[in-house]
């Protein structure tokens, strides 16, 4: 259990020092949704409904997700070549503990730079359901007039925006 | 203290140990030898339970290091080759990290990472990260942290490698310290003969996957009638080259080299 936590606390430490890290998730989802957000919302309204913004919102979010998820892995990788992963490796603790305890402290950071964006997207108005609830299901729908319009597969969005179709 | 019985490697079709026995007694310092690619390193695994053996047994401290590993890993420590600190965290940390890894009680942790650090002349220093270190810092810090959780048994892997002579010496005064004043059994293995020599109450030589000889430095010289260990070391081994395929780690560390990237 103890070495859970302390494996927690390594990864927690590691984020919270390193600088570079730190502004990278933030600036990577600012650069799409400025990017993308003034670039694409124009074209997106003309041809469907509704904002954007709130679109793309949830999109980003996911996307930071994915990406420091990424970097976690390879973060194995970079223990192992500079050797500390042999350490963990030697020590009486099984797998699984190193496992959970490297995967807590990153899941902390998912959830930091996920929940950062999407405090930030609140202060813009995005809505709570757009952000709350990021599932990647989107669905399309065939039968639309407009085929690149896509629904976040949310019952709250849904009954807003389709009549509960 | 160390018993090793017949045990064999074997990697597809390569065999890398060839059935290897020899003991090793509580308190003596024991020096592996052997030139590249002798299996120096995959019997060093296989001691550090971080390969099994393909038959043979191995038993720590009357621990089988297969059958019941994580009792087996408690009973040692050890020095890597390549550094294995953790580079982005402080000395005192990266010690604090290790007693937590092994179960030690907070108080007996934090009073023996004191004394191992003052022992390292390292305690001014527990602040700082272990970035900032010189090599031979973070070599002090990681035979510390090897010995932190107070092992019966200390393994190190050509521990000066890359060191000022300064350094070298330093290291096997703190060495022969902790082995006279703990009676730790400490296995090494170097390729500064000379070291061995020195350091060393028993050498083992190893080479094509079999123990060729083991005894004292004297015994060695007297067996092949040569002046030197080093010399003696030579006629048993032979005098031509060897070639050693890179490691996959050395394959990934080329690689960031080549890209020029760092943490």
């Amino acid at each position: 259990m103890n070495a859970i936590y302390i494996l927690w606390l390594r990864e927690v430490k590691r984020y919270v020092r390193s600088r570079a890290q730190i502004i990278f998730s933030l600036a990577q989802p600012t650069f799409y949704l400025l990017a993308f957000g003034f670039g694409f919302a124009p074209v997106f309204e003309k041809a469907g409904e509704g904002s954007y913004l709130h679109f793309l919102a949830p999109g980003v979010v996911g996307m930071t997700v994915l990406l420091s998820s990424m970097f976690s892995g390879i973060a194995v990788l970079w223990d192992r070549q500079f050797g500390f992963l042999k350490e963990t490796l030697v020590a009486p603790v099984t797998r699984i503990y190193l496992m959970i305890g490297r995967t807590l402290g990153r899941s902390n950071h998912r959830h930091n730079s996920g929940s950062t964006d999407a405090s930030g997207l609140r202060s813009r108005r995005v809505p709570a359901t757009a952000l709350d609830q990021p599932r990647a299901g989107i669905h399309f729908r065939s039968d639309d007039r407009n085929p690149f319009r896509c629904a976040w597969n949310d019952p709250g969005l849904n009954d807003q925006r389709h009549g509960g179709s | 203290m160390i018993r090793v019985r017949n045990i064999t490697k074997t990697f597809k079709s390569f065999t890398a140990v060839k059935g290897i026995s020899f003991d090793v007694e509580q308190g003596e310092i024991f020096a592996f030898l052997g030139p590249n690619g002798a299996g120096k390193t995959t019997t060093m695994k296989m001691l550090t339970t971080m390969l099994s053996p393909s038959s043979g047994t191995i038993e720590l401290d009357g621990i089988n290091t297969v059958r019941h590993q994580m009792a087996a890993r408690k009973k040692f420590g050890i020095v890597f080759q390549d550094p294995s600190l953790d580079d982005q965290q402080t000395a005192y940390e990266n010690l604090e990290l290790h007693g937590i890894l092994y179960g030690m009680p907070r108080k007996l942790r934090v009073e023996r990472i004191e004394q191992l650090l003052t022992i390292f002349e390292l305690w001014d220093r527990r602040k700082d990260f272990v970035k900032q270190f010189s090599g031979g810092m973070k070599r002090r810090l990681e035979i510390a942290r090897g010995l932190l959780h107070m092992p019966k048994i200390f393994f190190l892997d050509e521990p000066t490698l890359g060191l000022d002579p300064q350094s070298r010496s330093q290291l096997w005064t703190h060495v022969k310290y902790l082995n006279d004043t703990e009676n730790t059994t400490i296995f090494l293995t170097t390729h500064y003969i000379d070291e061995a020599e020195r350091v060393a109450h028993r050498i083992a030589i190893i080479d094509h996957g079999e123990l060729i000889a083991q005894g004292t430095a004297s015994d060695l010289k007297a067996q092949t009638d040569t002046e030197s260990l080093e010399g003696a070391f030579l006629a048993l081994t032979g005098t031509s080259l060897r070639d050693e395929s890179a490691s996959s780690t050395e394959q990934v560390r080329g690689l960031a080299q080549m890209l020029g990237s760092s943490r």
